[in-house]
């Protein structure tokens, strides 16, 4: 009995054919893939991928077995596996069905696979910007009232255009000098010169020499029209991103800083909502202290308790990777969307009601 | 009397709906049943009122009268359904219309709306069917639980998640478009 070096490949076959009746490697392969399949529920990315990994020796990461999820067999092994792990379907479903929102919000927040979201490298300073956008993210989902739930898409559309616009701005920044040496290489103007230089030495003929005159003016035209971006065109485009960022920021500001009291409709009851929030506290903390007291922020929840509040009533414990097992999630997309078809069929009919 | 019968039966008619579908599967059986069913509930609302007896509606209630109607309905020996139209028109002094006006609104409206939800429903049980419908009716899982005597939420949501991933093969048949569970394990 040896190692197994499993590859992609030998995945792909294993799918094709999962017959593991004479075949020990098959049966490893087989064991392999179902705790795999577990990742989210029972199972955690280390614990597939780094340490149950017993005589297998992978030629692969999580991403690449996860993009497995395309393939029919694949799924197809997957749909007669989790009619055994019915557990980990009713979590799937519960969540679907249930807990759509909060877990979609919790998923889109926590998972970026690499190979679909752009690589932006990131400066010390914007860093800094991030962990600004961060903590104000932070308060932004301590507000729980319902307009501050209504208005996080917005703030999130906002965010992320904030961080693509941050990206270039900091794309433009670092690769101008380098854009710009490389772009005006006069370097290719002398070389082009030398050569005509030389050449004529030799003798060549006229219409060689026009031909190499007509590619130096070329060049000197490029090299000129680099000038003029660098010295123009680049500086508007920093100074429209610059812009840009600076009025992503100041609407996201405006809207984070929404005060219902200025709104005519809302005033009475925004009024009257906070009078009666301010006389209920002060009545339980006076209660309690009676001198001064201090207010405790509330300290937000993390990715594992919201996991667990939001699969408490089931009690079964999901963890964080379940967003990389594209299997699994598939389901609970699919799961949404056939829910909400026969919702949007059969609730019409059964709720109608002839008005006289 | 009329005011409360028309707020009671606004109040419940989906569940009065959804109960006679469980034990039915023909429009005109179905309306049958709805008719039956709205008929009882007058009759034991005025009982109760003469009774001065507290009119008290649990989430269970249309399902055992329903049930219990569907039964009668089956057994020719105890079909009882002259009674129930004589103890109704005895009782409903003059809001025969008003109350007719209710039962007809209670019923299916026309045998395609029936047969639409029905091409979803026609190879469950009557459990199935329940399950299902209250799922796509958005009855909290907990509400399913209880009127249901299961005994904890988990147990009450694999049986509804079972019957709608029956449901769900209905799809592909119905709809070669639409992509669903199943339909992916032949992609």
């Amino acid at each position: 009995m040896g190692s197994i070096i499993l590859d992609i490949q030998k995945l792909n076959n294993f799918f094709v054919n999962p017959d593991n009746q004479n075949s020990w490697e098959n049966q490893e392969i087989e064991k392999f893939i179902k705790r795999a399949f577990l990742i989210g529920k029972d199972k955690t990315i280390e614990d597939v991928f780094e340490k149950d990994l017993g005589l297998i020796s992978l030629q692969f990461d999580h991403y690449e077995f996860f993009k497995l999820s395309k393939n029919k067999n694949a799924v197809q092994f997957f749909n007669k596996f989790i009619k055994e792990k019915e557990d980990f379907d009713d979590v799937l479903f519960d969540l679907a069905e249930n807990n759509y929102n909060d877990f979609y919000w919790l998923y889109n927040d926590n998972y970026h696979p690499p190979i679909e979201r752009p690589k932006l490298e990131i400066s010390a300073s914007a860093s800094e910007s991030f962990e600004s956008r961060n903590t104000i993210a932070e308060n932004f989902s301590q507000r729980e009232d319902e307009t501050q739930s209504d208005i996080k898409p917005i703030i999130k559309e906002i965010e992320s255009k904030i961080e693509f616009v941050e990206g270039i701005l900091y794309q433009l920044k670092l690769k101008r000098d380098m854009g710009q040496e490389n772009l005006l290489n006069d370097n290719l103007k002398n070389l082009i010169q030398s050569h005509i230089y030389k050449r004529m030495k030799e003798g060549s003929y006229p219409e060689e020499t026009s031909f190499w005159e007509k590619l130096l003016n070329s060049t000197s035209a490029q090299i000129e029209e680099a000038n003029d971006f660098f010295n123009n065109d680049y500086s508007r485009t920093r100074e429209f991103f610059e812009r840009t960022l600076s009025d992503l920021e100041n609407l996201k500001y405006q809207i984070l800083n929404i005060d219902l009291n200025e709104f005519g409709a809302d005033k009475n009851f925004s009024s009257n909502l906070n009078e009666i929030y301010d006389d209920s506290f002060s009545v339980e903390m006076s209660s309690v202290y009676p001198g001064s007291y201090d207010f405790e922020e509330e300290i937000p929840e993390t990715i594992e308790e919201t996991l667990d509040r939001l699969t408490r009533k089931i009690n079964i414990t999901i963890n964080k990777d379940l967003f990389v097992n594209t299997f699994a999630m598939d389901r609970f997309f699919t799961y949404d969307k056939d829910i909400t078809k026969m919702k949007s069929e059969v609730l019409p009919i059964i709720e109608e009601w002839e008005e006289e | 009397m009329c005011g409360t019968c028309e707020v009671l039966i606004r109040e419940n008619y989906k569940t009065i709906r959804k109960a006679s579908l469980k034990f039915t599967s023909r429009f005109v059986e179905t309306n049958d049943l709805i008719n039956t069913v709205v008929l009882k509930f007058l009759n034991w609302k005025k009982n109760k009122q003469e009774a001065n007896q507290p009119i008290s509606i649990n989430n269970g209630f249309f399902y055992t009268i329903t049930k219990n109607a569907a039964i009668d309905a089956q057994s020719i020996d105890t079909v009882n359904f002259e009674d129930e139209v004589t103890a109704y028109e005895t009782n409903a002094f003059n809001n025969t219309e008003i109350h007719q006006n209710l039962i007809a609104k209670t019923k299916f409206s026309s045998p395609e709306n029936h047969a639409f939800i029905f091409r979803y429903l026609q190879d469950l049980d009557e459990k199935e069917k329940d399950a299902f419908l209250s799922v796509v009716t958005e009855e909290p899982v907990e509400d399913y639980q209880s009127r249901n005597n299961i005994e904890n939420y988990h147990q009450a949501l694999k049986r509804r998640r079972r019957a709608f991933q029956k449901a769900q093969s209905r799809l592909i048949i119905d709809d070669d478009n639409v992509v669903s569970i199943n339909s992916r394990e032949g992609l």
